[in-house]
């Protein structure tokens, strides 16, 4: 069930600031032009700006002190606010990242050394409404079909939500019980989500573990896979960078050791968009995918507006100019 | 509270939970030892890592035998035992807490060691993943290419944190205390104690 509550407060224009992950900007710019793209399509306005800097997650998740986080959260907001009121992301660890800060903030020892800290760079702490680029595209869906210019022809899609679009219940459009709004974008976009048994459960990335305790990740990015291939999924949909990274790569060495029987193609939800928008397909950034994206590619077909004869409200009003 | 931990109470050594509480998390003794968390923990399902085990430790005091593990190091972080849980005990947040605390005692060096690059990317340039980061076999190479591929895609160049906004971030470095850890952590005076493999 969608949460209407927080779909109605995602302002449909923006303007917006586009908060620039490093992961995405520096590894994974295809996801960075293919929403780009889509907000241009949309006329929808969104700035950058320099001085912004990491959102803190990576450091907060290694070394377990909140203050970096809570201050990096604060100092990124104060530069953001003076763009615009609402910012747009689309990573699960940058979205989280100014949720866990706000959290943090609810000890009051953090709260105190952060406004200190922050005081001297003449700046205080206030959140601001962070918003998955997932769930603007939700928003934004019947603008997106009427634009399209390309379907997905029927292609069975899994959705791989990813942990960290739900640790916090208020904010988002599902909850991790059941969610479905990615399945019914691909539903309006002309493709077949598919349910699998291990929806809920991580990409293997953990945090830590990917770099940590690599078997660990390895078995349950396994499991992972496996569930969506016996479901006969022919693609994965995510909407984090993280987790396309973990189920694109690791596919490679699962492979290797015979432990999946075939590859699948990982897609991040601003690359499927751009393209049924209109977009290249050599300018989403696929270059830095490891699994080969051309059984996804092929699935995609022009859209064909079917000519159902004149509606009778049309015929009435064209016979009264006549 | 349930009855074990309110006669176990007395027992409790360390301000551990009260801290946990400080974080805005629900009290881990409201843990009914029901299971779900485990049943669905992917940890759990590859490797030793129980973590009514370690709330059972936590509750006895036993704080060097759970600080100097593994077992702390095995969390994936991703909540699916909170979702899960009867009473919503924020387990990956208390974990952070026993990690933070393991390296204030000096544990947890080696693995820290591992994840310290993106602390010394942030240190450096303002962000945590650099363009070199997407192939580390071959760092050189992978900067031109992503350099390439961005001006390919019709993209500005490559993010760039600027000099006034590097200036501010300086003094986060400094008053939190972040830049002196890393130090710490890259020239391994600290944490330096090895973590022990059974639990
Ligand atoms: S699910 Fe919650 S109550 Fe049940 S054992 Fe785990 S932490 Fe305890
Ligand atoms: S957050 Fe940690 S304890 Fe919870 S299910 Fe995930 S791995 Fe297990």
């Amino acid at each position: 069930m969608v949460n209407e509550k927080w779909l109605e407060k995602i302002p449909a224009d923006g303007p917006f600031y586009l908060f620039q992950g490093c992961f995405i900007n520096h590894n994974y710019p295809g996801i960075e032009a293919a929403t780009r793209f889509i907000l241009d399509v949309l006329g929808t306005k969104y700035f950058v700006s320099e001085d912004q800097s990491c959102c803190g997650l990576p450091e907060f998740g290694a070394l377990a002190t909140p203050l970096i986080l809570t201050c990096l959260v604060g100092r990124n907001i104060d530069v953001m606010r003076r763009y615009a009121s609402y910012v747009l992301t689309p990573c699960n660890g940058c979205y989280s990242a100014f949720h866990t800060s706000t959290f943090l903030m609810k000890d009051h020892d953090v709260a105190a050394k952060t406004e200190e800290i922050l005081g001297k760079l003449g700046k205080n702490y206030s959140p601001m409404m962070v918003i998955h680029f997932a769930d603007f595209i939700y928003k934004r869906l019947e603008d997106i079909v009427v634009k399209s210019v390309k379907v997905l022809g029927g292609l069975r899609m899994a959705v791989h939500y990813g942990c960290h679009y739900f640790v916090f219940e208020e904010e988002g459009l599902d909850s991790r019980e059941n969610p479905s709004f990615a399945e019914e974008i691909i539903r309006r976009l002309g493709g077949t989500p598919v349910n699998y048994t291990a929806k809920d459960e991580c990409c293997g990335f953990g945090m830590i573990q990917q770099v940590v305790h690599k078997n660990m990740a390895y078995a349950i990015t396994e499991e992972k896979i496996n569930s969506i291939l016996d479901a006969g999924a022919e693609a994965i949909l995510v909407i984090c960078p993280y987790c396309l990274n973990v189920l694109d790569r690791n596919q490679k060495v699962l492979r290797d050791i015979e432990l999946i029987e075939k590859a699948i193609p990982v897609i991040h939800i601003s690359q499927l968009v751009a393209l049924i928008l209109g977009a290249d397909t050599d300018k989403v950034g696929f270059e830095t995918h490891s699994v080969d994206v051309k059984p996804f590619l092929d699935r995609i077909e022009e859209r064909k507006v079917e000519f159902k004869g004149w509606s009778s409200a049309e015929v009435a009003s064209s016979q009264k100019g006549g | 509270m349930n009855k074990v931990s309110v006669l176990l109470t007395s027992k409790w050594s360390w301000k551990l939970l009260e801290e946990a509480e400080r974080w805005g998390i629900q009290r881990p003794e409201e843990c009914l030892s029901c299971g779900a968390c485990v049943g669905a923990c992917p940890a759990a399902r590859t490797s030793s890592y129980n973590f009514r085990k370690i709330i059972r430790d936590v509750i006895l005091g036993n704080e060097e035998k759970v600080l100097s593990s593994r077992e702390i190091w095995y969390c994936f972080y991703c909540f699916y035992c909170t979702s899960k849980c009867p009473s919503r005990v924020e387990i990956p947040y208390f974990i952070m807490r026993l990690r933070r605390m393991a390296m204030e005692r000096g544990y947890g060096g080696d693995i820290l060691r591992i994840l310290v690059y993106t602390s010394s990317n942030l240190i450096e340039h303002g962000v945590s993943v650099l363009p070199s980061d997407y192939d580390r076999m071959n760092p050189i190479s992978a900067e031109e290419n992503m350099v390439k591929l961005r001006e390919k895609l019709g993209l500005p160049p490559v993010m760039r944190v600027s000099e006034k906004a590097m200036e501010e971030l300086r003094t986060i470095f400094e008053e939190t205390g972040f830049r002196k850890e890393v130090e710490g952590i890259r020239s391994g005076k600290w944490p330096f104690k090895g973590i022990s493999e059974k639990y």
